[in-house]
């Protein structure tokens, strides 16, 4: 049986445009979370998001469901991404005014704060940020496996789907991830609670 | 042995804690599961390895994850049905229209018969009524030959008076060009016919007087029109297509950014406040308006409210004052005097007589703040007064008038610093342009066009390809690059 968004998008493709709004309402945050987490800030998430639920819309006559919706979705986010900042080398970490509209409270983006806190003054919100910061530094093909099967839930086998390599691949590149951010984390002097 | 070329050195390392990793994201088979939990008991290390990368998952799991507003997401879907039922919409109309023709003939046949026809509808409106002013008859002529549309399409007053005695409601001629646009000029003649036969001489017009109207017109029609905009930009030397495809993305950018009540981002009150003056104007720039019925129309809507709203109240009697000190008082007073402007053929008598008082509050604030505002901030208070000016709402004194004369000679002589940022860049370019285009220094014009062109690709390369400013200001690098048809 599909997924919900599977059905939704599958109402979509049938032309009812009703089932378009519950459709972005569950999968925005995800592909948000996606794009952040891949090194955008909240202004190039929502941007990039946008792109992508566009092309969806616009290629939802096409859409069958062969897989599930989200292994669909995140293969289109996954090339967005590749053809607009991995290739063209944007910097996607870029802070500026326009991304003030990233906190509704208006007080402008977070700046970056010390890679290395002092000792003993951890909390937890430092530690987070830390581990950001850890997530941030793996390479690219680590990071986004990371982010599928992390933020996204996504299962090897789909997330193997979406990037077009096989699962093996899929699980050694989480593995090293894994031991990437701890290793990044240790050097800080940091360890989970 | 020969590694997959999609694999990483470390990647291949001997991995100890990998049937952890798996069992951690339940990955592992029934079997190989029971086997592992069951080493795990009997291991105390490894079991204490499990319990650190749980941790750490665990710690991984709270890290911050954005989720959008429930207005986002349908605002967001709203946009994008619009957006693909337009798309479609104009794919199913070039389909029809233009069937099997070739690239270059059609761009020939449009081009020869939008000349055609944007004769044709002048002769028509301009036929048996006589020239009054030399001015006039000149700018008559400017329409007529590519080397004088070139000076007509620089300076828009001229272009103005060569409607200004057509007696031509500009509620009609506003349509003129997307009209011609879409190959309707002979029934627009036809609509137009009765009512130039039915307008009378020096009709009151709200707010702005009899001249105002036509150099809207031309403001709308420029600002409104890709093939106008495009001639405009071609001729200023900039190059019209990616300016106009930057623009584009830029708008889409910044009208995603705009908050549920109307207002754009800021750092304060006041700085929303100016982001959302700033954001509108480019919107306006464009010829969107709060009286249109576009999604971007919808934008200045909701942006004018909130302005109006957050400088202005009336009290019981309906009489209006200023809300607060309003340190912004000046972007406020353009963009409000722009959309007043573009839109006030749509008011009502009322509700135009209401905006031009709000207006003339604004500004008189404005003009209070001249003498003491020095910079970007003095600019601006005297595009607010000019602002009203042209808009018919106040009569500018002398003195201020003198004032926005300095600044334009001021203006006038900013050269390119390419060691600027780009918000200076785009604040010198705007300076310069606008004061160029509002002065009457025929001299200046060539300078202006050098400068757009040396500046033009510059400020198209700050947006990156969604439309946002790579270093910030993404409305005010709009605003920069539309300096080329907005025109006033």
């Amino acid at each position: 049986m599909a997924d919900r968004d599977t059905e939704l998008m599958l109402r979509v493709a049938a032309g009812d445009e009703a089932a378009f709004e519950p459709l972005v309402r569950s999968v925005l945050p995800r592909l948000l979370g996606f794009f952040r987490r891949l090194g955008a800030d909240a202004a190039i998430a929502e941007d990039c998001a946008q792109e992508v639920l566009l092309k969806v819309y616009r290629a939802r006559a096409g859409y069958t469901a062969r897989a599930r919706f989200t292994t669909y979705l995140f293969h289109i986010a996954r090339n967005h991404w590749i053809d607009v900042y991995r290739h063209r080398k944007v910097g996607p970490r870029t802070v500026s005014a326009d991304a003030f509209g990233d906190d509704e409270d208006g007080r402008g983006p977070e700046l970056e704060g010390p890679s290395v806190p002092p000792e003993g003054t951890m909390g937890r919100d430092e530690l987070l940020r830390a581990l950001e910061r850890a997530v941030a530094s793996l390479g690219e093909e680590h990071r986004e496996v990371f982010v599928l099967a992390r933020v996204e839930n996504l299962r090897y086998q789909e997330i193997g789907e979406i990037l077009g390599i096989p699962v093996g691949t899929v699980k050694s590149r989480m593995h090293a991830a894994w031991r990437q951010i701890r290793a990044r984390l240790e050097a800080e002097g940091i360890e989970p609670p | 042995m020969t590694r997959r070329p999609d694999s990483h050195p470390q990647d291949d390392a001997p991995q100890e804690d990998a049937p952890l990793l798996d069992l951690l994201h339940g990955e592992l088979d029934a079997d190989a599961r029971r086997s592992l939990e069951e080493r795990i008991a009997a291991d105390p290390a490894l079991a204490a390895q499990l319990d650190a990368w749980k941790r750490l998952a665990a710690l991984e799991r709270e890290a911050h994850v954005p989720e959008a507003a429930e207005a986002d997401a349908g605002r967001l879907a709203a946009w994008i049905r619009s957006t693909v039922a337009a798309e479609e919409t104009a794919r199913t109309r070039v389909t029809f229209e233009a069937p099997r023709q070739r690239g270059w003939a059609r761009i020939l046949a449009w081009s020869v018969g939008l000349h055609v026809v944007v004769l044709g509808v002048l002769a028509f409106m301009m036929g048996g009524s006589e020239p009054t002013r030399e001015g006039e008859r000149s700018a008559r002529v400017a329409l007529e030959g590519e080397r004088e549309w070139e000076e007509a399409v620089v300076d828009p007053a001229d272009t103005a008076l060569a409607f200004r005695y057509e007696r031509i409601r500009w509620q009609e001629l506003g349509e003129v060009g997307d009209r011609l646009a879409l190959g309707e000029a002979e029934s627009l003649a036809e609509e137009l016919r009765p009512d130039l036969d039915s307008i009378e001489d020096d009709q009151p017009t709200l707010g702005a007087g009899l001249s105002h109207p036509v150099g809207v017109v031309v403001a709308m029609s420029r600002r409104t029109n890709d093939y106008l905009k495009r001639r405009r930009l071609d001729l200023l030397g900039f190059n019209a297509g990616g300016t106009l495809r930057a623009v584009d993305r830029g708008l889409r950018y910044l009208g995603h950014k705009q908050r549920p009540d109307g207002s754009f981002p800021g750092t304060d009150e006041r700085d929303a406040v100016e982001q959302t003056a700033l954001t509108l104007l480019a919107f306006l720039g464009d010829g969107h308006t709060s009286r249109g019925r576009k999604e971007r129309d919808a934008v200045v809507q909701r942006g004018v409210a909130w302005l109006r709203g957050r400088l202005i109240e009336r009290d019981a009697g309906g009489t209006a004052r200023l809300r607060s000190d309003a340190v912004t008082s000046s972007i406020a007073t353009v963009a409000l005097c722009e959309d007043y402007m573009l839109s006030f053929g749509e008011l009502s008598t009322k509700a135009a007589q209401r905006r031009a008082e709000e207006i003339a509050l604004l500004s008189e604030r404005a003009s209070a703040r001249l003498a003491t505002v020095q910079g970007d901030r003095r600019t601006w208070a005297l595009w607010a007064l000019d602002a009203t000016a042209r808009s018919g709402v106040v009569t500018v004194s002398p003195a201020d008038r003198r004032s926005f004369e300095t600044w334009v000679a001021g203006a006038a002589e900013l050269e390119a610093d390419t060691e600027s940022g780009a918000t200076a860049n785009a604040m010198a370019t705007l300076s310069q342009g606008t004061a160029l285009l509002l002065s009457e220094r025929g001299a200046d014009k060539p300078r202006f066009m050098r400068w757009s062109r040396t500046h033009a690709e510059q400020l198209v390369a700050l947006l990156d390809p969604t439309g946002r400013a790579r270093e910030g200001d993404t409305a005010l690098i709009l605003l920069a690059l539309q300096v080329g048809y907005r025109t006033y």
